[in-house]
């Protein structure tokens, strides 16, 4: 079979070399940059004219994370949920790394930096507020066209009706969510009412609650806040890429300062070995 | 590219190693145009700066000379060969997930093994520059230094 590139895909490529050979050994930012001598630039902001000192570092990070310059009230806010999601127990997977890495006597930077790439999870961390926000955001759209919360719990719950498996609902360890609580207060102290994302959210935990017994995470809380907020999926998991940060540094140095290899260590015969038996190496 | 879509690349090719390349590429050339689209319906085949990565496509060809050249690797060889007509060809993640593939391994195990792979090169970057001064890197000058984006 002959089949020869069309006039169109010959003139893409060219195209693309040419925007390639315009950026040759350039940078160009659409973000900002430190120019010697006169300034400090973040999304056309003078950031040592305008932001240091003036506004608060969760500002400048919401900024950094999404362009927009927020206010002092939703920055504290995020500020707040940062504390409710980063907690200094070993328990908690991406802490282990740190405590083990702590154990290991590696350094500050590379425990912390390990323990954070471990909250990229698809089951916990920051990974999931994508398809928390994406689940809310969808939830919203349907609820607009007619569908209640029942039937949008029915939806998730499958034709078999086993329990739905919602992101931002239900917890894998515990039952509730204790950070709920803390955050409706932080947020009616800042001057927050409650959106239509968050309404919603609430009607699905009760339905859940009602059927299962089981409640809304702290996922599904910030997916919905956030969501009311007017920010996207991807703007919400650029804003958290750190999350776990503090509580990974906490758990290193709790190990790191305790005696060497001390993290849980084992025996040889805590670990039950289920695979196959010893067996020889094949010749081919 | 690289190791974060090597477990779909590997997902590709278990799925549909064993249905006809031109069949695919038939079906897609009725809906989509543009080399996005054909890269996100074909994994592991695609562009690299506007153009066929020619060192993935030699790679490719250095294994399939090999004896132990397997199903995944031929049958993405046959459909490199339809997708070349687009300016599309092997990218490197693809022919390790192809070659992944054909030893066995799990395509969770493969984004591991992509990744050991790829580490010596990393590696030998981090030792060139380990005893020099933070001054040798390169760094691009004011004047090739673009702020684009104005306050929105």
């Amino acid at each position: 079979m002959i089949m020869l590139l069309s006039v169109s895909e010959d003139s893409a490529v060219t195209e693309r070399i040419r925007y390639l050979d315009a950026r040759r050994k350039k940078i160009i930012s659409r973000t900002g940059g430190w120019i010697p001598g006169k300034g400090v630039y973040s999304h056309g902001y003078s950031m040592l004219d305008e932001l240091v000192g003036e506004k608060s570092y969760f500002q400048i990070l919401v900024l950094n994370a999404t362009g927009k310059m927020v206010d002092r009230a939703l920055a504290d806010w995020v500020e707040a949920i940062y504390g409710c999601l980063s907690w200094p127990d070993p328990r908690i997977w991406c802490n282990q790394i740190g405590a083990l890495a702590g154990s290991a006597r590696t350094s500050v930077l590379t425990a912390t930096a390990m323990g954070s790439l471990a909250a990229d999870s698809r089951a916990y961390g920051v990974f999931p507020l994508v398809e928390g926000v994406e689940f809310i955001q969808g939830a919203l759209r349907k609820h607009k066209e007619g569908s209640s919360a029942q039937s949008i719990v029915a939806s998730a719950a499958g034709a078999r009706g086993g329990k739905p498996f919602i992101m931002g609902y239900i917890r894998p360890i515990a039952k509730g969510d204790e950070r709920l609580e803390v955050m409706e207060r932080v947020a009616s102290k800042l001057g927050f009412n409650e959106g239509e994302h968050l309404t919603l959210a609430y009607q699905i935990e009760r339905e859940l609650l009602d059927q299962y017994d089981e409640g809304m995470n702290i996922n599904g809380y910030m997916s919905a806040f956030l969501s009311d907020q007017g920010f996207t999926s991807d703007e919400v998991y650029n804003m958290f890429a750190m999350l776990v940060a503090s509580g990974v540094t906490a758990c290193y140095l709790d190990a790191y300062r305790q005696d060497r290899d001390g993290f849980v260590p084992l025996h040889c015969d805590d670990v039950e070995y289920v695979g196959v038996s010893e067996r020889p190496v094949p010749d081919a | 590219m690289g190791g974060g879509r090597i477990e779909s690349t590997m997902r590709f090719f278990r799925k549909h190693q064993k249905t006809s390349p031109q069949d695919l590429v038939v079906a897609m050339t009725k809906v989509e145009s543009g080399v996005q689209a054909w890269e996100e319906r074909f994994p592991g085949f695609g562009q690299e700066h506007g153009d066929v990565n020619c060192m993935a496509v030699k790679i490719a060809e250095l294994l399939l000379a090999c004896d132990g050249a397997g199903k995944g690797l031929l049958w993405g060889e046959a459909l490199a060969k339809l997708l070349r007509a687009h300016r599309i060809d092997w990218t490197l993640s693809g022919v390790a997930a192809a070659v992944f593939s054909d030893l066995g391994f799990h395509p969770r195990s493969g984004v591991c093994l992509f990744q050991l792979m790829s580490a010596p090169g990393a590696i030998a970057h981090g030792l060139e520059l380990a005893n020099k001064p933070i001054t040798a890197m390169p760094y691009v000058s004011d004047d090739d230094y673009v702020i684009e984006r104005e306050r929105g």
